[in-house]
């Protein structure tokens, strides 16, 4: 129990982010992360390292997040983003021009279909091309192609080329 | 900040708030494991009723009369292929949440396929119920006694009902199915394509 806690609490911004990509929905997002939990909690005894920690984490995520959408047969719904603090030091008009970034690209990388948006999300987390590979279980370099389309699509999206 | 360089969309995304994260709750950790119980569980008294029905159809077919020899036989016959697909369909590989995402979305429509398959079998054991139940029908009618013709035509009556809520449970699954299926299928095509 120690193990997933410290695991889940090492891994939450990252399922947090994930599941935001595909349920926009505040309390639906809370649901879906809480089964992201239950799903790490019940696969963690079989984790035996053959990827990295956080590509096993994001390989669940992933799945149950795909699974929730097919079960909610929706959409995700965009919607503006909780309100938070600006971070200490930050003028308003930079806090005013970040959150404004980021309420922009949740609701870019929410409307992205989802082979795209694995990748985008992957990317965005920092993730090489060999553990986008891992994850969605296609090859290094077809992963690397998807990962330059994602990142592609996602730029003009947020240049407003594309809505 | 032009909002469209990289790093600048990688900061924003991992700034992205996190600080309603709910902790995963103890109780839902003792439910899930009550989940897992349960389903083991139901394995148990799913192996324990068939033996159950082994027995009722083994004891029908020992009393000897007839009718009672078939309905003993079609019931040991039904009871063994509904446990045979029962088997069969657990033993057949399950998405895992850990399995890299194109293979989990490989499996699940593997099952969903399965399910489809499943779904006309059982179309088909209903069609053959019915042509054994009318039959049975004409069997009573043509050979039963006063006595046998009421019971018999009851039990009829009560079968039918039965199977009709067979059919429309099977329906049901099948147009469930059938959606799953279709949406997998997108969805492998869209994470295969290049």
């Amino acid at each position: 129990m120690n193990r997933f806690e410290d695991i889940a609490r090492q891994h939450a911004p990252l399922i947090r982010r994930i599941a935001r990509s595909y349920e926009a929905n505040a309390a639906r997002c809370d649901e879906l992360v809480q089964e992201i939990h239950l799903a790490l909690w019940q696969a963690l005894p079989g984790f035996r390292g053959e990827a990295s920690l956080r590509t096993f984490v994001a390989r669940i995520a992933h799945n149950r997040a795909i699974s929730h959408v097919a079960r909610e047969a929706r959409e995700p719904r965009v919607v503006g983003l909780d309100e938070t603090l600006p971070a200490a030091g930050a003028s308003p008009e930079d806090y005013a021009t970040h959150k404004d970034l980021r309420a922009k690209l949740e609701a870019a990388v929410q409307r992205l279909p989802v082979s795209l948006k694995v990748a985008a999300t992957l990317a965005l987390e920092g993730f090489s091309p060999e553990e986008v590979a891992g994850v969605l279980g296609i090859g290094v370099s077809a992963a690397g192609v998807r990962l330059h389309r994602a990142k592609e699509r996602l730029k003009e999206m947020m240049e407003g080329s594309v809505t | 900040m032009s909002g469209t360089d990289w790093k600048d969309l990688e900061a924003a995304w991992q700034s992205l708030p996190d600080d309603s994260v709910p902790a995963l709750a103890r109780k839902e950790l003792r439910r899930a494991a009550r989940l897992r119980w349960w389903s083991k569980t139901y394995f148990v008294i799913e192996i324990l009723s068939t033996v159950f029905a082994w027995i009722v159809g083994a004891v029908l077919i020992a009393q000897g009369e007839t009718l009672n020899v078939i309905f003993g036989v079609g019931f040991i016959c039904l009871i063994s292929v509904a446990m045979g697909a029962s088997l069969w369909a657990r033993a057949r590989p399950q998405p895992l949440d850990e399995d890299p995402i194109l293979r989990a979305v490989a499996t699940a429509t593997d099952r969903a396929n399965f399910g489809m398959r499943m779904g006309y079998a059982n179309l088909w054991a209903i069609f053959a119920t019915l042509v054994s139940a009318a039959g049975i029908a004409v069997a009573i009618v043509l050979y039963g006694t006063e006595d046998d013709r009421a019971a018999g035509l009851l039990g009829l009556a009560f079968g039918l009902g039965w199977t009709s809520l067979w059919l429309a449970g099977t329906l049901i699954y099948m147009h469930w199915r059938s959606r799953d299926l279709e949406r997998l299928k997108a969805l492998e095509a869209s994470l295969r394509e290049e």
